[in-house]
């Protein structure tokens, strides 16, 4: 996988790929090399990635760098939001002090994504498209479910249950709007200018049903991490009584 | 684990990773809530070993292909999306012996900056939500956790084919396909096609009822093929792409007519269309659906022919 990459070569445009491959897979590829160091303890290509990552974090240090921007989707920034998540998670080594923190990357991309919520249309989602161009009209599974499986493990990180509120909110719009069935069929895009998110486009494809898939998961984890908090306290709290 | 545009040969070069992701996050979740890992590591077992099977493509030798249900067979392609998924995939059967990720309370070290990115006063308030017990989430979540692997299961059940499960018998019948799948009607092609097994293929996508066929000859759906000809077709700026006819028909009603040359630069049969419903469902299969234009058109514009990946060559 790596020997399409070039980003390091003279002249050559770190982080990204060459064509045909858009921006948004050069983000996912770093969370793949990000699992791939963590699972097998091989850093070879750990300098790649720190800086593939950091190069494109823009100005504004929120992975939406001007040039990314012809086809800067909500997914496409959330799939470099993911890595940066992970690089958090798993301990990935911590950039520079003068760069932004792997944390405050994913922070990044969720703030700017909460403002995106749009309930103009189809009582809440966010759109495909972070600009008006063609997709703009769409809001898609896989936009929310990135913002979704983001936000949950952002609350597990930090413990901050503003973050879960927003991910069950997420949950909800995808489930109350259809994109995700009574059985759990996880569906692909509504439309929202003009049909208002009436109709769904039914098709099936892996990675929304595995965005969903994660996101759950984080949050039963971290829903029962916190449960378990306040019983241990709760618990102290009797004992306490009881002795006194 | 198979996607629906494979059998077809109309994965676009987004789709090609989308495997790599579903397997990234199956492994996390069996460390996020430990009760799915009885049932996700067997998954992923069986899928990384039909995925590395089928890691021998030229010239290397070693060169993934996506059709993971090909008895070991690889199926032409190459690319970056191929290579991700086997390599997530075959990462989650060692999901047993890593590491969960952290938080900030058991060792991680990231630092927090809750107002990070740009314009985040502008965030509007959340919605006010009546918060649940602890318990009643806890309880939520769990159930959400299990019922959406259980339709996983399912969905990753109908669409497997004879090697990960042994026995060809899978899609050998009519209406054994994988109803889950809504986009996949076999049901009227009277004979059917296990997905790829005949590269003479005569498939059927499509949605609901409606169904769009696919004739073709045995080919390489390969964005990376070697065959010079494709290559040079596909970046020249030949009126490959809608937007190139400069009539003006950006938008949709370009997709329909476009769809022909768009398979034939990736080498791929051509798309017979009935109506404009199909093609209403044609252009919304693009990764998500149909940016197509916008997309393509910056690639043709930005990356020459030299431009593309050195991999092959």
């Amino acid at each position: 996988m790596m020997s399409y990459y070039v980003g390091n070569q003279y002249g050559q445009t770190p982080g990204i790929l060459p064509g045909p491959y858009y921006w948004w897979e050069a983000g996912a590829m770093w969370g793949a090399m990000i699992d791939y160091w963590h699972y097998t303890n091989d850093t070879t290509y750990n300098d790649l990635t720190m800086q593939g990552l950091q190069w494109q974090v823009g100005p504004h240090n929120d992975f939406m760098p001007p040039n990314a921007s012809a086809s800067l989707g909500n997914d496409d920034q959330a799939f470099w939001g993911m890595a940066a998540m992970a690089a958090a998670e798993y301990k990935f080594p911590n950039p520079l002090q003068t760069q932004p923190s792997w944390l405050s990357l994913a922070q990044a991309v969720f703030n700017e994504q909460t403002g995106r919520w749009d309930t103009q249309f189809c009582n809440g989602g966010i759109r495909w498209q972070i600009y008006q161009i063609t997709g703009y009209d769409l809001k898609n599974t896989i936009s929310n479910g990135c913002f979704f499986n983001l936000a949950s493990r952002l609350a597990r990180y930090t413990s901050d249950d503003l973050y879960a509120q927003w991910a069950e909110k997420a949950w909800n719009w995808l489930w109350d709007i259809g994109l995700i069935d009574k059985n759990y069929n996880v569906y692909d895009n509504t439309e929202a200018d003009r049909l208002n998110c009436t109709t769904i486009d039914h098709a099936q494809w892996s990675y929304n049903a595995g965005t969903m898939l994660m996101g759950a998961s984080t949050m039963w984890n971290y829903v029962r991490a916190t449960l378990s908090i306040q019983l241990s306290s709760s618990k102290s709290v009797f004992s306490n009584t009881k002795s006194n | 684990m198979k996607d629906i545009c494979e059998q077809n040969n109309a994965c676009n070069v987004d789709q090609h990773s989308f495997k790599a992701y579903l397997s990234r996050w199956m492994a996390a979740t069996t460390q996020m809530a430990p009760f799915t890992y009885d049932i996700i590591a067997p998954l992923l077992l069986s899928s990384a070993k039909a995925a590395v099977a089928q890691c021998t493509g030229a010239p290397t030798g070693n060169v993934c292909g996506l059709k993971w249900y090909l008895n070991g067979t690889w199926d032409g392609t190459a690319g970056v999306g191929q290579q991700m998924a086997a390599l997530e995939v075959v990462l989650g059967t060692m999901v047993g012996h890593a590491t969960p990720a952290v938080t900030n309370t058991t060792g991680g070290n990231s630092a927090s900056n809750p107002t990070a990115g740009y314009n985040s006063s502008n965030i509007p308030p959340g919605a006010v939500v009546t918060p649940a017990t602890k318990a009643d989430r806890a309880g939520a979540w769990l159930l959400t956790v299990l019922f959406s692997l259980a339709t996983l299961y399912t969905w990753y059940f109908m669409n497997t084919s004879s090697f990960e499960w042994s026995k060809p018998t899978i899609g050998g019948s009519t209406g054994k396909h994988g109803r889950t799948i809504s986009t996949m009607d076999m049901g009227s092609s009277g004979s059917t096609v296990v997905a790829g097994a005949l590269e003479k293929d005569r498939g059927i996508v499509g949605n609901g009822k409606e169904a769009v066929l696919v004739n073709g000859e045995k080919r390489h759906s390969n964005v990376l093929t070697k065959n010079q000809p494709e290559r040079a077709s596909v970046f020249s700026s030949t009126g490959i792409f809608p937007s190139d006819a400069g009539n003006g028909h950006r938008k949709s009603a370009s997709y329909g007519s476009g769809n022909a040359q768009r398979n034939s630069i990736r080498s791929l049969p051509p798309v017979v269309e009935r109506d404009g419903r199909e093609r209403h469902t044609e252009r919304r299969r693009r990764r998500s659906t149909g940016v197509h234009s916008a997309r393509e058109r910056r690639v043709e514009s930005r990356f020459k022919e030299e431009d593309m990946p050195s991999r092959l060559d």
